[in-house]
């Protein structure tokens, strides 16, 4: 289900491309779908593109959600299910 | 912590995909919903789903309120409906113009990504439904012109899953929307597609290409005829209410189904009080990606000459079920 996990903007690139952080890793995405990202700023990314712009308050509290989710959730075993 | 994800794995033979299996990562997001009062629910569903957060926050909303036994009215229907068609048009049309193009790699038809860009900034910003009218009148024009994608090769042969009608609130909740069900829905125990092709099936073309075994090309076609249903929809509002609805299934307990972009959602929820006892979503993507499920069965049996060839043929059949969460495929030899 479509979960998304809000990242952080560390840099503006040429051609309307960003680097954002994923969980610790550097990703690059497209911000042609937004408008006036900063960096600082938190996205939610979908495909390779940075769909919705969120508020620095809103997303740190989706964070924490997904952080208290992180530490709950019972894993589903790896193995292939089919 | 990730949002979740779906990792395909295809064994290949050398000449064909000989099997297909699905493994599925997915948060268990009932946590973070249990024990809270029902009045925050939609917002913290909202905060939670960021691809289809209308859709989502509709259907908690909807639950709540049959949960308490609020009779909801045509116009409170619409209300809610209202963003959730916007939302779904937004999708539609980022599958349409971005992701098709983005695979197929046609450098004489590249992904219309400043297109997108315009039409997502209209959406957002239409506040009601004067300004989502003069939307819907611009996209049908648009409709009228644009070119789909063209999938490329004819579908696989593999066997198709049968297509999940739309079924109103009350007949969901009479089946057991369990844990179980959630994770591997079926419906009278057999797999099933959810999505605009399933919607749009009556429609004779859509019966054509089926018929021709061109599947691909059939939810291709499903999007753009659902979006001009969409837009027309738009400026008949009482329309809309056919994308969702709510059913209380008896004291304390809601059923709300919302129809979106990649297929039919479903919530359920147990109130104990005024707080949340007991929640349940069931996503389209565990519908189209269930172990035996449209995915698998189509993309089982494909011809592939090289491993590059099977993984575009499951690349291709993966998109044309729109997964919501990150895909990937690798390949096992057989």
């Amino acid at each position: 289900m479509c979960l998304a996990l809000p990242c952080r903007v560390v840099e503006l690139l040429p051609g309307e491309q960003a680097t954002v952080d994923v969980d610790g890793v550097g990703r690059q995405v497209s911000l042609a779908l937004v408008d006036g990202v900063a960096v600082g700023d938190y996205v939610i990314v979908h495909v390779g593109y940075a769909l919705t712009r969120l508020d620095a308050d809103e997303a740190l509290r989706t964070l924490a959600l997904f952080a208290e989710l992180g530490q709950a959730a019972v894993p589903e075993p790896p193995a292939w299910s089919a | 912590m990730h949002e979740g994800s779906l990792e395909l794995a295809l064994t290949w033979d050398g000449k064909r995909i000989v099997a297909a299996k699905v493994a599925s990562q997915r948060p268990q997001v009932a946590s973070l919903l249990r024990g809270l009062p029902a009045a925050a629910v939609s917002d913290r569903v909202r905060q939670l789903f960021g691809i289809c957060r209308q859709a989502q926050s509709a259907a908690a909303a909807l639950c709540v309120r049959s949960a308490r036994g609020e009779r909801l009215t045509p116009g409170a229907l619409d209300e809610l409906a209202l963003p959730v068609a916007l939302e779904t048009i937004s999708e539609h049309l980022c599958h349409l113009l971005i992701a098709w193009p983005t695979l197929l790699a046609d450098p004489s038809r590249p992904p219309r990504v400043a297109d997108c860009g315009d039409w997502r900034r209209r959406l957002r910003a239409a506040a009601d439904r004067r300004s989502a009218a003069a939307i819907a009148a611009d996209l049908l024009d648009w409709l009228g012109e644009a070119e789909l994608p063209s999938p490329g090769d004819e579908s696989p042969p593999g066997a198709s899953a049968q297509l999940l009608p739309v079924l109103p609130a009350t007949e969901w909740e009479r089946m057991a929307l369990v844990e179980d069900f959630a994770l591997r829905p079926t419906l009278a125990g057999e797999v099933a597609e959810t999505g605009a092709l399933a919607r749009q099936v009556g429609d004779a073309a859509i019966t054509r290409l089926l018929a021709a075994g061109r599947r691909l090309a059939a939810r291709l076609l499903a999007r753009r005829l659902e979006l001009r249903w969409l837009a027309a929809a738009l400026a008949e509002p009482p329309r809309l209410s056919a994308l969702l609805d709510a059913c209380p299934a008896s004291a304390g307990v809601g059923v709300a189904r919302v129809e979106t972009a990649r297929g039919t959602l479903l919530h359920r929820l147990e109130l104990a009080g005024d707080g949340i006892a007991e929640y349940l979503i069931v996503a389209p993507t565990e519908w189209n990606f269930h172990p035996q499920g449209a995915f698998v069965r189509e993309i089982s049996g494909c011809p592939a000459a090289s491993p590059e060839a099977a993984r575009f043929a499951a690349e291709r059949v993966a998109l044309s079920l729109d997964p919501c969460v990150p895909c990937s495929c690798r390949l096992v030899d057989a």
